[in-house]
């Protein structure tokens, strides 16, 4: 008897342990300087976050994956992509032409002393989050293809709500 | 069942007060576990067989206000080839606190900032390097008018579980030219009392920097200049308080890009720019106490063997190994993906990327007896390494991809390690994935490293299985076959696996250590050759 009722205790609790995080208040730069504001931003729409480096190579594969479907995840399921380099001053310099030697129509903001990643409490990357009305709806570790389907199913579930 | 009542009660009102807590609030917990065995060809090094590092962070944020906290354990010892200080300790790492108002910002505590690219400060933590260097003191950034941003510190630097003697403290400014340009000015100094007759001795060293940027359409660039004040020689801990010498740092980077190409290019020159808060810390091999970030400018490569000839930046004044005062030498990188329509290449989405780097020593002149030098400001000395590398990599089919690696490189032991002779090395590597279905997914490596040099030739391999989109496991061994000592023709195999849900991930792995240097971020550790079963863990609240 007392088993069970820990059990329930601990499954009640955790679910609290689980809820939705609030996002913090958290502006991004982008490449040419210009400023993003995910917390308003997050209102209108939902957000799509992944943290990544340029030497990162499961961050590249799902980077690609996303240009991939891009119309899709911005036309048909009205959400934005903000890869986020978490690049230090060492290879900051290599986004730019890896962006475009990629073929990347997406946008890149700067994370360069890790102050958002720490913020967020990420420990690795690929990191991708889902933001919508300023909560972190979704998170995920890793990259494995087809992990976006996964990601879209999340958002076309927010979308329905 | 009036318990059950009761705990549901009690659950509704914790819920209730604690929900909103909980969501502003978040956790996460790495820990890393190994415990070492000896066997009969790999013996570790130290006494201690069970090790972990493990770190506990902490935030929380309530609208304008911030806080975190971060606790660490290194229980019985830290993990091996991590600054000895972490040994056997558990307590409170870091905290801070922030608070926002409008454009101002204040923050105290342990803190993570740097001005421009970090040439003359940089605090960061890291920690696979075991480096965490954050200030300790107060912050204060201001954004004055429409891009004129102001920041300013003053504080003393972490290091283990303690604080530096020395201060820091530092102004930078950040302005918006218009047309894009920009410029960044900043100071920053360590203050440390020392007790000399030398009346040019300051106990105060300035570094003062200026960065030019401008990016343009399909343009950009920058140009930097640091220039570090007179401070005392160091060596081997000791204060050489009679022989002074200024620093200097010198970098151009140049980019152009387009749909389909990019290109960059980068120049450094870096003279007696190792910087530290205690001045007898100077080249600690833990990289503890530095101020400033001096990375090296080389391309991180995803290939095992090309991290047995590692280069590192040659930042310190040193007249013990023959005089080295400095680096110079340039990067460039070119991505290029094939678009010409009805072409095999753009058929199968083939992306080349090339990039070598060249490093040298400064042309010098040393006194070594009197620890004298003269150095020439553009002049290329002896060759210290480089790095000429090709990847391409191919989209077959939606389920074939492929990425093919090669690497020559040059290394110079005799000046770079204090050994004898140089290193040249042909690296080729094969990395095929395949999707089985949905849920699986196969990555094979095969990698090999020709050399007539050193230890001779290797050979090395990775098998990976990804299933059920949450479980990896795997294999993987590199072997110096080719040497020509038959005691050192050892397999460092390992094996282990992964399992993640969302952003939970708990790994195992078996197997040897190689040994040598961990690089993140172009600094690094060294480790050395080990064995053992390592747990790790990312967890989160």
């Amino acid at each position: 008897m007392k088993t069970r009722q820990l059990l329930i205790l601990f499954f009640l609790f955790s679910s609290v342990l689980q809820g939705q995080k609030t996002l913090p208040k958290i502006s991004v730069k982008s490449l040419n300087g210009a400023s993003f504001d995910l917390n308003i931003n997050s209102e209108e729409q939902v957000l799509v976050v992944s943290f990544w480096a340029t030497w990162c190579e499961p961050c590249i594969k799902e980077l690609n994956a996303f240009n991939k479907n891009l119309s899709y995840l911005e036309e048909e399921l009205n959400a934005k992509l903000l890869a986020i380099s978490t690049d230090d001053s060492r290879t900051v310099s290599r986004i730019i032409p890896m962006m475009s030697g990629n073929s990347w129509n997406f946008e890149v903001y700067l994370d360069t002393n890790q102050d958002i990643k720490r913020a967020l409490n990420i420990i690795d990357i690929p990191h991708t989050l889902i933001i919508h009305q300023n909560k972190i709806v979704y998170e995920h570790t890793g990259y494995l293809s087809g992990d976006e389907d996964e990601l879209f199913k999340k958002i076309m579930e927010i979308n329905n709500k | 069942m009036k318990r059950l009542v009761l705990i549901f009660v009690l659950y509704l009102l914790v819920h209730t007060a604690s929900a909103q807590f909980l969501d502003d609030f978040s956790a996460g917990l790495e820990s890393v576990i190994t415990y070492y065995n000896d066997d009969e060809k790999v013996i570790n090094p130290g006494e201690t067989d069970l090790r972990s590092n493990n770190y506990l962070r902490f935030n929380y944020f309530k609208s304008s206000f911030r806080a975190s906290l971060q606790l660490e354990s290194y229980i019985e010892e830290a993990l091996l080839g991590y600054a000895p200080e972490f040994n056997n300790k558990l307590g409170l790492s870091m905290f801070s606190v922030a608070y926002t108002h409008k454009k101002l910002e204040l923050s105290a505590g342990y803190l993570f900032d740097q001005f421009s690219s970090g040439l003359s400060f940089r605090t960061w933590e890291d920690r696979q390097l075991g480096l965490n260097n954050a200030l300790v003191g107060v912050h204060l950034n201001y954004e004055l008018i429409k891009k004129v941003n102001i920041k300013g510190f003053l504080g003393k630097q972490k290091i283990g579980f303690d604080i530096s003697n020395g201060t820091l403290m530092g102004l930078n400014a950040e302005v918006g030219l218009g047309k894009g340009f920009d410029i960044d000015l900043s100071i920053a100094s360590r203050y440390e009392s020392y007790d000399t007759d030398n009346p040019d001795f300051k106990d105060f060293t300035n570094l003062y920097s200026s960065k030019l940027t401008y990016s343009a359409k399909s343009f950009y660039g920058h140009l930097e200049y640091v220039y570090k004040s007179k401070d005392a020689l160091v060596e081997l801990g000791n204060v050489i308080d009679s022989r002074l010498f200024s620093g200097n740092a010198l970098a151009f980077n140049l980019g152009y890009f387009k749909s389909g190409f990019g290109f960059d290019a980068t120049f450094r020159r870096l003279e007696n720019m190792a910087f530290y808060t205690d001045r007898s810390t100077y080249a600690n091999i833990y990289n503890q106490l530095i101020v400033n970030y001096l990375p090296v400018l080389t391309k991180q490569h995803n290939v095992g063997l090309s991290n047995i000839y590692v280069y590192q930046a040659q930042t310190q004044l040193n007249f013990l190994t023959g005089g080295k005062a400095g680096e110079i030498g340039q990067q460039i990188d070119v991505f290029y993906k094939f678009s010409k329509e009805n072409s095999l290449a753009e058929k199968f989405k083939t992306v080349v990327a090339f990039n070598y780097a060249s490093w040298f020593g400064l042309k010098t002149d040393f006194d070594l007896e009197n620890r004298q030098y003269s150095s020439d400001f553009l002049k290329y000395g002896d060759k210290y390494y480089t790095d000429v590398n090709l990847k391409l990599n191919n989209e077959w089919t939606d389920r074939w991809s492929t990425t093919l690696y090669w690497i020559n490189q040059y290394y110079n032991m005799e000046l770079l390690e204090a050994s004898t002779g140089t290193v040249s090395t042909n690296i080729a590597s094969a990395e095929i994935y395949y999707t089985v279905n949905d849920k699986n997914e196969v990555r094979i490596q095969a990698e090999h490293l020709w050399t007539r040099d050193d230890k001779k030739n290797w050979v090395g391999g990775l098998i990976e299985y990804n299933f059920l989109r949450k479980f990896s496991i795997y294999v993987n061994d590199q072997y110096n076959y080719g040497n020509d000592n038959s005691l050192e023709r050892i397999h460092y195999y390992n094996l282990g696996g992964t399992f993640r849900q969302r952003k939970t991930k708990f790994s195992i792995n078996y197997g040897r250590q190689r040994g040598g240097l961990i690089c993140v971020g172009g600094v690094c550790r060294f480790v050395p050759k080990s064995n053992g079963l390592t747990l790790a863990m990312n967890l989160y609240l």
